[in-house]
């Protein structure tokens, strides 16, 4: 054994324990939020889910996340409602219909898009949207609507990219045959391409909703931070993640709400690592 | 057949107004932030202290924090999101071990970042004890980058012709000697494209530095890495929420001057992917 054969096996191993960190790195932010997590569970309960009255700083304090829960899902349904459809069309547009042009200039300003931080995007939504909104009638510079801009032009880009990769990733010649028996170029794209490109587009749409539930400073700063279940599209929400990134600084370590607040935070990595490993087996399946 | 040519017309003209009006909104967007921020530039902006309540002075603190921010990450993540990356792409995802490395990137790659920064505050700033301080942030700003380094060297890596470690093997060199002086220097433009586009991302994360690093206003600056530091991203925030109409100029010119920041970096890497392209 000379010694560049113990530089080599002293490389592996290197490589082989920096690739380690990944596996304990899950590990351990599972064992910390849920640790963090127990007292609150066990203490507060089922009341946790149940309850719509989050008052952690009254006498009693009592820790209802269920208008947390619902306001983080509302938002997530009502972005996902505007920004998938988009993504879509944009997606469609570049892969059929753009000129060479178009698509350089169109896809590259949507891979910046997704360069601007969501602060930059809370607070120009703060300064230059929420007074709009409010003059259409909503009764605080943070609603659902103000919130809801935010997350899809946040979302946007990885949706309209992941769609447009996977509409790009289906066999060019499916395209061209079903053109050569005559279909148009909607149908084709529409019908054969889309359908051929289907576990990709899902794909997309797990990873553009996941992003989407997760966003925290666009929600914090232009929701409006109430803690009701939203009626109109004017009324403002606290999601799950907003509660979170607010609160924290102000608990103090231990406490019963600090430990409700990393159920908060449980419940977003639970649905976070469910919807990855959705995807994760979607593009599994295609692979195969 | 005419039918057909009109129902394309159609749904080309609509699709392409909805693409070219989403364009329009988002050059909009950065246009206005960018223009609506660079009129409050000036030398001493980038270097005093905020003075007076947050109407006047600059953000040289929170330059400076940034800065030592993102240095200390790329510090951190380079070695570790390159060497993950060459694991994934070189000693396999098809072996057990790698199967659950690959599933854990993934993972990781969608955790919300305001559970990153939970796991920060309750691992590195009260259990390891590191308090709120830069070293608490930008460690939980490496858990975050990780993945975005890591998957884009793995694709790098993977997307090199077979023939360049066939050759290198063929004239006796290891695997690791393979790696390091043979693919790595091939696959330099991409992973380079890759770290910036991590950098980028990272120095406009606020939530998990709320929690971890940030402090809103300091006097004086950090004298350790355990010490609290003021970022771009934070400052903005806190302007934003906490503060009048006085002061609403630092946020609109701190958001230009980070948005310029954020821009230039990803425009580098997308010059650096495009020249890779035309190789």
């Amino acid at each position: 054994m000379n010694w560049r054969d113990v530089k080599d096996r002293v490389n592996k191993t290197i490589i082989f324990l920096f690739a380690f960190v990944g596996i304990v790195t899950v590990i351990s932010l599972f064992i910390f939020i849920i640790k963090e997590s127990i007292p609150a569970l066990t203490q507060v309960g089922k009341e946790i889910f149940t309850s719509i009255y989050w008052y952690p700083t009254y006498d009693p304090p009592e820790f209802g996340m269920l208008a947390m829960i619902v306001g983080s899902l509302i938002l997530t349904g009502l972005s996902s409602l505007f920004v998938l459809p988009l993504g879509y069309i944009i997606s469609f547009f570049l892969y059929n219909y753009a000129n060479s042009i178009e698509r350089r200039v169109i896809k590259s300003t949507i891979d910046l898009l997704s360069g601007i931080p969501s602060v930059i995007m809370g607070t120009f939504l703060f300064i230059y949207v929420s007074p709009i909104i409010m003059k259409l009638g909503a009764w605080s510079p943070g609603n659902l609507l103000t919130a809801s801009i935010g997350l899809t032009i946040l979302s946007l880009p990885y949706a309209a990219s992941l769609m447009e990769e996977s509409l790009s990733s289906v066999d060019q010649s499916l395209k061209e045959s079903a053109l050569a028996l005559g279909a148009s170029k909607f149908t084709a794209g529409f019908k054969i391409v889309t359908k051929a490109a289907s576990s990709g587009i899902l794909n997309s749409v797990i990873l553009t909703v996941n992003r989407v539930i997760g966003e925290t400073i666009v929600v914090l700063m232009v929701s409006g931070g109430a803690a009701i279940i939203p009626k109109s599209l004017f009324d403002p929400v606290r999601p799950l993640t907003a509660a979170i990134a607010s609160e924290m600084g102000e608990v103090s370590v231990g406490s019963l709400h600090y430990s409700a607040l990393f159920t908060a935070g449980l419940i977003l990595l639970t649905i976070s690592f469910i919807l990855t490993l959705i995807s994760k087996t979607v593009i599994g399946g295609k692979a195969e | 057949m005419k039918k057909k040519i009109n129902v394309d017309f159609i749904v080309s003209l609509i699709f392409r107004i909805i693409s070219y009006m989403t364009f329009l909104v988002v050059v909009l967007i950065i246009f206005i932030v960018i223009a609506d921020g660079v009129r409050y530039f000036k030398p001493s902006f980038f270097i005093e202290y905020p003075k007076k309540a947050m109407t006047q002075g600059g953000i040289g603190p929170a330059i400076l924090g940034s800065l030592i921010m993102i240095s200390l990450i790329l510090l951190f993540s380079i070695p570790l999101g390159l060497l993950t990356g060459v694991f994934l792409s070189e000693y396999g995802s098809k072996s057990f071990i790698g199967k659950i490395i690959d599933i854990s990137v993934t993972s990781l790659s969608g955790v919300p970042s305001i559970v990153y920064g939970l796991f920060g505050l309750a691992l590195f700033s009260i259990t390891l004890g590191f308090g709120t301080s830069i070293l608490s942030g930008s460690l939980t700003l490496t858990i975050m980058t990780l993945p975005v380094i890591a998957s884009s060297v793995r694709e790098a890596l993977a997307a090199l012709p077979r023939e360049l470690r066939e050759s290198a093997y063929a004239l006796g060199a290891k695997k690791t000697e393979t790696i390091f002086k043979i693919l790595i220097p091939a696959g330099k433009n991409r992973i380079i494209t890759a770290i910036l586009i991590g950098a980028g991302r990272v120095i406009g994360e606020t939530a998990p530095v709320l929690l971890t690093g940030a402090v809103f206003y300091s006097t004086k600056l950090p004298k350790s890495l355990l010490d609290p530091v003021m970022t771009l991203p934070t400052h903005i925030y806190f302007i934003t929420m906490s503060y009048g109409a006085d002061a609403q100029w630092m946020a609109k010119a701190t958001s230009s001057f980070l948005l310029i920041l954020v821009l230039v970096i990803y425009l580098i890497a997308f010059q650096l992917r495009k020249e890779e392209k035309n190789v």
